[in-house]
């Protein structure tokens, strides 16, 4: 299983993992919280600002994905979920490919949380095989 | 200088990011020469904060911290503690390490008797 980040083809073999996967079932069986991905563009200031982000939104509860959209660049009506996750590209590519720690990105504002940190602290395990997840939907594990 | 493991419980997390990494920030900001902080383990189900420190003593610890990280993550307790790393019994298991600590060379296998 192997598709380009970010795609509708990675959002939709991230949500066929995510509900197909028994640890993270298992792990993530007590969590509640929506996520949108919100890719930057890479790049200097002025490149970043003229391009507009790519999203990825997923329904994440209790150990299952309820639905995952992409949303391509100038999408209207993004959802407002309990957790957004902000990166540019090259810092999501980083995590996707082993070579960012989450919780190093998360602690270096490389990786921006907007939603409850202590809720993620506390599920730390749940982040990060939902991590996990999204590199075995990227191809990368 | 000492090696200590400190164990915090976590009582209370900052909500956001922001004001959990400026903490975090401070408090590497306030540890010094005679207490560093070397690495730390979260442990998520347990709830505790697993904390390495090289310092003169606990009290050069505890000065590091705000009341409010005390009180967020009050510290259950100080121990003494020394380093081991596993790989150093791969280096005692190897061959003319031991008993001769090494000064031989590899140690010959004995003469076989048919």
């Amino acid at each position: 299983m192997s598709a380009l980040f970010p795609s509708q083809a990675w959002v939709e073999a991230l949500v066929r993992v995510l509900n197909n996967d028994a640890r993270y079932g298992e792990i993530a069986r007590n969590w509640e919280g929506d996520l949108l991905f919100v890719i930057k563009a890479d790049g200097g200031a002025a490149e970043a600002s003229e391009t507009r982000p790519t999203h990825a939104y997923l329904d994440l509860w209790h150990g299952k994905c309820r639905s995952g959209r992409y949303l391509p660049p100038g999408s209207a009506d993004l959802p407002k979920p309990a957790f957004t996750l902000t990166a540019g590209f090259a810092q999501f590519a980083a995590i996707l490919g082993g070579s960012l720690d989450p919780m190093q990105a998360m602690l270096t504002r490389r990786l921006q949380v907007s939603g409850n940190m202590a809720y993620i602290l506390r599920n730390v395990p749940v982040v990060l095989d939902f991590v996990r997840c999204c590199r075995l939907a990227a191809g990368a594990d | 200088m000492n090696r200590y493991l400190v164990t915090h419980r976590i009582k209370r997390i900052y909500a956001s990011q922001d004001d959990l990494v400026n903490d975090w920030r401070g408090l590497r900001q306030r540890t010094h020469a005679e207490a560093r902080w070397v690495r730390s383990w979260y442990a998520a189900a347990g709830e505790r904060l697993y904390c390495e420190w090289e310092a003169q003593s606990p009290e050069t610890i505890r000065a590091c911290f705000l009341p409010v990280e005390l009180e967020m993550a009050p510290i259950e307790k100080v121990e003494d503690v020394v380093a081991i790393d596993p790989a150093w019994l791969d280096e005692a298991g190897s061959p003319g390490a031991v008993a001769d600590g090494g000064a031989a060379g590899p140690r010959q296998a004995p003469d076989r008797v048919a």
